[in-house]
């Protein structure tokens, strides 16, 4: 016998109570002269020998009690030999595997597929043999390892399996099952076991290559897939909801595509598609007359956000039986106005052809009249205006065609850089090499350095950009054909970048798109915390269709919603994945607590994160979709807001066929001799392992013992009266 | 406990003991032989009967033995005495040892003996028959000789309030003793606690009753002693045999009244064996029910034969 508490052995030292409480039981006497002496004596000695016993037989009751009762805290278990737990029928090592995905959240209408799996998989346990041993993990689209080795207290594994929730996370089992075959393969069990359970959905199969590989490779494990639930026939799905444009910002209209997918086997008719802002009522509704099954199709319901700061939209449909896709939320900042500086290198008097002109207009693409309400202010100035300590009222400035500027400018332009801003250059016919190359303040600002400009060496003299795979954030846009793409815009004299892209990649220099023949043609690095975006020709006609192009528009917006912080935000994750965000340095170690989906309760959530980079808000318990709202000390509004979306394919009802499950399920492999055996996982070869748990066993006995001791007690006491 | 003083002689006396004594007499059960006529009938038979003395007449005499001739002269009366009658001899052998010094109320054993013993003098002077004290402890401590003087009631009463209980007991021995100095046959009186060897007794009592005489034990117990009612824990001090036991009455107070009844028994068994009288004499009763009561089943004994 060993003992899984072996600490509380100490309370053994309690058996002394008794005995204590004994001895210091002294009795006092009183005197008394008496004549008939001769009859005490024999009496005193019948009975005390009669007492004598009585007592003993009380203390050895009472000292057993203590003693089991310590036994029950040290949780005794019996040592068995790892032969013995090998020969024994039906002793297993298992490792029992529970989905925890998405689509396990299917119901039947009074339970979940999710619940029953647990249940089952508590039958299974319950069933086990006295000396089975069992580990426990979660799969999703990753392995959560709960109970990580194989242990014979199956009353923890099942209290573990019981408190596992279900989570919208996408499946992918491949993970799970090979951390069980690795667990496994460190056993020596004749029965090892690997119990799935799971809804069968193809889905979280989608390594099944690489899952019958791993299974050929391990004869000595047996796989058993439990396949809970039920397909139901009817489940739409919304599968994305985006904002249709690039900067979100407050009092304009917006547009967000819901893309609403039947994933069922019947056609859905007459579904309502509603958008609530924040949770509240909805704010906007559409209908889909038919939608039949497999097919999808995208809504556009409409917004204004009237407040500025984090929000989130949440695009619903009716119940099903599925829930967790029924609604997809989206988390977005809303800017209250964006101000962009245009720095013009030469201000004509007929402002119409100046080199701030296109990029002002584009900026503000709107009547003039309907300017006023425009979120985007575009200040059109000269070069001074970047000496001005208000600078930093502008989160984005422009140079365009802007030969060279004074010190003072240079370097308040570079600290508003380093600070946060996003500087933007478009190099012109007036721009001086020496000093956009070699000044000491301005050239460092720059993702590189520039040759003499010149004509393209094509044919027709134009250079066009590159027309497909746009890898960078500002121009992945292009990447839908319904977007068009860039490849129509051109140059007809453009400033060639100094260094092989290789080499500025090496430096932190990304190409945010290149001309057709591989040249970069916009290069972009960050300097501080803030942006610099290099084109290699100007923001003029005269030079590249760029200005007069449909993309000018769309890629200014980006850049500004660049500025603004907005794109890749990271406001929206998939499950698991951990969110993150920069505060204010003051913020450092301050306490945080979060507001998860569905509730409306703080919890604590750490604190504030220092880093070398800044204070930043970090919270990694994601596996529930919806939107979590992070707040800083005791603030009332939130300081970070994200939404966590589930992964759309858990919505696919395509299960594992049969056919293919059965043939994963091998026949169980013929028990190797146990002569061959060796010791458990659990302890060196030829020692004895943890078997059994007696603490029923003592817990009984001793029960027995309390209930013996009262009524001798009583019995002792009655007889001396 | 502390020894008890010794008695007063004027608290020996019961007086309700002595009216109902007095009333129900206290006559010979069997056949005794005193030195004057009296009321008993004596063991001497014969023919002869040899005209011995006169003595007064005093009321309760046998008016057939009045001496008409010395009356018809003197005008007095007298009563013949002849060799052929005899009065009761009671000895009583009272046990004075140290055990006989307890008692759990304020009436020790010895008190009580003393008392009963007083009432029985008293009882047997005032019928003119004769009576001898004896008491003993290790040996016959005092021997007070026969006598059948009522006068003597006194002397015998400050005789027995006097004696204090100092010594074990030898009851063997004093029996012994008694038997070597009572030549004539009567009734032997034993008041004791019988805390002794009994084989002792028993021997006595055989010799007592081989030598003609009728016994009567009045066997005197406390009550505590044959019921052993203590609460606690208890450190008992022998009176007689020293030592200490440490005990808790209740635990032992099952065995102990067992042992205390068998130890009766047997010594009731022993007096009926040996043709003796055993009576209980619980000190908690009353003197004069347990007097009166043993008297009144003498008296119709004697009817009965």
């Amino acid at each position: 016998m060993t003992f899984l508490n072996s600490a509380m052995l100490a309370g053994l030292l309690a058996v002394g109570a008794p005995v204590a409480i004994h001895l210091l039981s002294r009795p006092r006497f009183r005197e008394l002269r008496w004549a008939a002496m001769q009859f005490l004596l024999p009496s005193l000695k019948k009975s005390r020998r009669i007492a004598h016993a009585e007592d003993l037989l009380l203390l050895l009751l009472r000292c057993l009690v203590v003693a089991l009762l310590v036994l029950i805290f040290a949780r005794a278990v019996r040592l068995v030999d790892p032969a013995d737990l090998a020969k024994a029928a039906g002793t297993d090592t298992c490792v029992l595997i529970l989905d925890q995905s998405a689509s396990m959240g299917r119901t039947d209408g009074f339970r979940a597929t999710f619940d029953m799996a647990k249940a089952e998989a508590d039958r299974f346990l319950a069933a086990q043999p006295p000396g089975s041993a069992s580990a426990l993990l979660l799969a999703t689209d990753r392995v959560r390892r709960v109970i990580a080795r194989p242990t014979s207290d199956l009353t923890n594994v099942r209290a573990a399996l019981a408190s596992a929730p279900l989570t919208d996370a996408g499946s992918d089992l491949y993970p799970a099952i090979k951390a069980a075959v690795d667990l496994l393969k460190k056993t020596s069990s004749d029965h090892r076991e690997i119990v799935l359970f799971t809804d069968g959905q193809m889905t979280a199969w989608r390594q099944l290559p690489a899952i019958r590989t791993l299974l050929a490779e391990s004869p000595q494990v047996h796989l058993d897939v439990h396949v809970v639930g039920e397909t139901r026939d009817a489940n739409l799905a919304i599968v994305s909801v985006q904002p249709q444009v690039a900067v979100v910002a407050m009092d304009q209209p917006m547009r967000f595509a819901v893309e609403v997918a039947n994933r069922g086997t019947t056609p859905a008719t007459g579904t309502s598609v509603k958008l609530a802002i924040d949770n509240d009522t909805p704010v906007a509704e559409a209908f889909i007359d038919r939608l039949e099954p497999g097919a999808s199709r995208v809504v556009n319901l409409g917004a204004r956000f009237s407040t500025p700061g984090p929000h989130s939209v949440t695009a619903r449909l009716p119940s099903d039986s599925l829930p967790s896709d029924n609604q997809r939320t989206f988390a977005l900042r809303i800017l209250p106005q964006l101000r962009a500086l245009v720095v013009e290198g030469t201000v004509p008097a007929e402002r119409v052809v100046g080199d701030g002109f296109f990029l002002s207009h584009a900026l503000v693409p709107v009547p003039p009249d309907e300017a006023g309400r425009y979120f985007i202010k575009a200040t059109v100035s000269g070069p001074a205006e970047l000496a001005r300590p208000a600078l930093d009222g502008y989160p984005l400035v422009f140079l365009s065609n802007v030969a060279r500027l004074a010190p003072a400018e240079t370097q308040n332009l570079r600290r508003h850089v380093e600070s946060g801003g996003t500087l933007v250059v478009f190099p012109g016919p007036a721009t001086d090499l020496e000093f956009f190359n070699h000044n000491t303040d301005f050239a460092p600002l720059l993702p590189a350095q520039l040759a003499p400009s010149r004509v393209p060496a094509t044919q027709s003299k134009i250079l066009g950009w590159q027309s497909r795979d746009y890898p960078h954030p500002l121009t992945a846009l292009w990447n839908d054909p319904a977007a068009g793409h860039l490849g129509s815009v051109g140059v007809s004299r453009y400033f060639p970048f100094l260094g092989a892209a290789d080499v500025l990649e090496s430096h932190g220099v990304e190409t945010v798109v290149h001309y057709a023949n591989g040249e970069p043609a916009v290069l972009e690095h960050t300097v501080g915390r803030g942006h610099v975006i290099l084109f290699g020709s100007a923001a003029t006609p005269g030079w590249t269709t760029l200005p007069l192009h449909p993309s000018f528009v769309p890629l200014l917006l980006r850049i500004a919603a660049q500025a603004s912080g907005q794109i890749d935000e990271g406001l929206n994750l998939p499950p698991g994945q951990a969110f993150s965000a920069p505060v204010d340095a003051d913020a450092g170690d301050a306490p945080v607590s979060v507001i998860r989906p569905g509730e409306t309760t703080r919890r604590a959530a750490g604190l504030v994160e220092t880093t070398a980079q800044g204070a930043k808000l970090r919270y990694d318990d994601t596996d529930q979709a919806g939107v979590y709202r992070l707040f800083v000390g005791d603030e009332a509004r939130p300081r970070a807001l994200f939404a966590v979306q589930g992964n759309p394919d858990e919505s696919d009802p395509a299960t594992l066929p049969a056919n293919d499950l059965a043939a994963l399920m091998s026949p169980q492999p013929a028990a190797a001799p146990a002569a061959a055996a060796p010791a458990s996982p659990h302890a060196p070869a030829g020692a004895r392992v943890p078997g059994e748990e007696l603490w029923a066993l003592f817990a009984l006995a001793a029960l027995i013992c309390v209930l013996l001791e009262t009524a001798l007690a009583h019995y002792f006491s009655r007889s001396k009266i | 406990m502390p020894r008890p003083a010794p008695s007063s002689s004027t608290s020996l006396l019961d007086p309700v003991a002595i009216e109902r004594g007095e009333s129900l007499g206290f006559l010979a059960r069997g056949i005794v032989e005193g030195y004057r006529a009296g009321d008993h009938r004596s063991v001497v038979r014969g023919f002869a009967v040899e005209f011995a003395h006169l003595r007064d007449y005093v009321i309760g005499d046998d008016m057939r033995h009045i001496d008409w001739k010395r009356h018809g002269r003197t005008d007095r009366y007298y009563i013949k005495q002849y060799d052929q009658d005899t009065n009761l001899v009671v000895h009583l052998l009272l046990d004075g040892s140290e055990s006989m010094a307890y008692g759990s109320g304020p009436l020790t054993k010895l008190h009580y003996a003393k008392s009963l013993a007083a009432c029985l003098a008293y009882l047997v002077l005032n019928q003119r028959d004769a009576a001898s004290i004896n008491i003993f402890d290790t040996e016959l401590r005092q021997h007070l000789p026969r006598t059948d003087h009522p006068g003597k009631i006194h002397f015998i009463m400050e005789q027995l309030a006097a004696f204090a209980a100092m010594r074990p007991t030898r009851l063997g021995a004093a029996i012994e003793r008694l038997s070597a100095l009572a030549h004539t046959r009567g009734i032997v009186v034993i008041l004791s606690d019988l805390f002794d060897d009994e084989q002792a007794f028993k021997r006595g009592l055989a010799r007592l009753r081989v030598q003609g005489h009728e016994v009567v034990v009045f066997h005197v117990l406390d009550p505590a002693e044959r019921t052993l009612p203590f609460d606690g824990r208890v450190r008992f001090l022998g009176l007689e045999a020293g030592g200490t036991i440490e005990a808790s009455p209740a635990e032992i107070r099952r065995h102990y009244t067992a042992e205390m009844d068998a130890f009766c028994r047997r010594l009731r068994s022993v007096c009926l064996a040996t043709g003796s009288h055993y009576v209980p004499a619980d000190t908690a009763r009353p003197l004069a029910e347990t007097f009166g009561d043993y008297l009144d089943f003498r008296r119709q004994l004697r009817r009965s034969r």
